[in-house]
């Protein structure tokens, strides 16, 4: 049976796993919350912080659930409501990718 | 993970690029090389993949194999395609695949080189421009074109990547005998040879020397760089 790849188990079973990682990098605690701000005001990440994530992001989804998935494409950078705004927006992004 | 460093090779089926494979196996890499042609000879320690370069699923792919090495330490884009004719005669076709090979590839390669190396914080690419670059050399338009990109592409790239300890430079190996110069008349030849502060042929140790230096650990702080051998 294939598994199906909600937004909440995205966010439970990817995103939480990398945040220490961030945490480490950025040297600030990071709220485990969908509501976490991933740009923009508010976010802990610096840009390169973002870049570094997403790329971790994809790596873990290529280990975990065997598919090859780029988070960032023409279609992505020109929505108006950016995907990557907070931890929550990109899970539900995710889980549409999947 | 493997304890022997891995580098991975563009354009090894013949000339700098399978040279260069030899080298590096027999300084105890583990080499990853591809062409677009199938290769006839084989190594201890060296995979070959076949593909085209500016194929994006088939360079994913071959990052995919890198990573069951569990490391990436060096990349060296070699692979190129030359072209030499006067522009009002050259086809757009033919501008179109100078630029896939040279400046799309090698940029797909650094970008998935890359994306393997900054998870240890360390990684050397060294791509491949041409004296063609400074030389201005007339009747190589769309290649020296190409190959400025390459020198644009490093320095960017060297920003870009610095602060995850991934280097990027360049080498401009000038006149080297491979099949590259073979289309130069002996005429042609002797004019480019001239305009270069040493006018003789590089060898493939000279290249390879420079190669060293750049991928060598202690070269972490050298980034951006172009070298022309045989001087400006």
């Amino acid at each position: 049976m294939t598994t199906v790849w909600t937004s909440e188990k995205v966010f439970d079973e990817i995103l939480l796993g990398l945040i220490e990682e961030v945490e480490e990098e950025v040297g600030e605690k990071i709220a485990r919350d969908r509501e976490t701000p991933l740009l923009g005001e508010g976010s802990a990440l610096d840009s390169l912080a973002v870049v570094t994530f997403l790329v971790s992001v994809e790596e873990q989804i290529a280990t975990e659930v065997g598919k090859e998935i780029r988070l960032v494409d023409e279609r992505a950078m020109s929505r108006r409501s950016s995907p990557f705004r907070t931890l929550g927006s990109l899970s539900d992004h995710i889980e549409e990718l999947l | 993970m493997e304890t022997q460093p891995v580098t991975v090779i563009t354009g090894t089926r013949k000339g700098i690029g399978r040279f260069l494979a030899q080298h590096y196996v027999e300084r105890g890499h583990i080499v990853v090389g591809c062409s677009r042609g199938d290769v006839d000879w084989s190594l201890e320690n060296y995979e070959h993949v076949q593909l085209d370069v500016a194929d994006e699923d088939a360079v994913r792919d071959l990052f995919g194999r890198v990573r069951s090495y569990g490391r990436l330490d060096h990349l060296i884009n070699n692979a190129g395609v030359a072209y030499m004719n006067h522009s009002l005669l050259t086809p757009g076709s033919t501008v179109s695949a100078i630029l896939d090979t040279n400046v799309l590839g090698g940029f797909l390669f650094c970008r998935e080189a890359a994306r393997l190396m900054q998870r240890r914080r360390f990684g050397r690419i060294v791509n491949f421009t041409s004296a063609a670059v400074p030389l201005k050399l007339d009747g190589e338009a769309a290649y020296a074109a190409s190959k400025a990109a390459v020198v644009t592409l490093t320095e960017v790239l060297a920003r870009e990547l610095g602060p995850l300890g991934v280097t990027v430079n360049a080498i401009g190996p000038g006149l080297v005998s491979t099949d590259l110069i073979r289309g130069l008349s002996d005429e042609k030849l002797e004019q480019v040879l001239a305009r270069h502060a040493i006018p003789r042929l590089a060898t493939l140790e000279e290249v390879a020397g420079v190669i060293d230096f750049l991928i060598a650990p202690e070269s972490g702080i050298v980034t951006g760089q172009s070298i022309y051998l045989g001087g400006p």
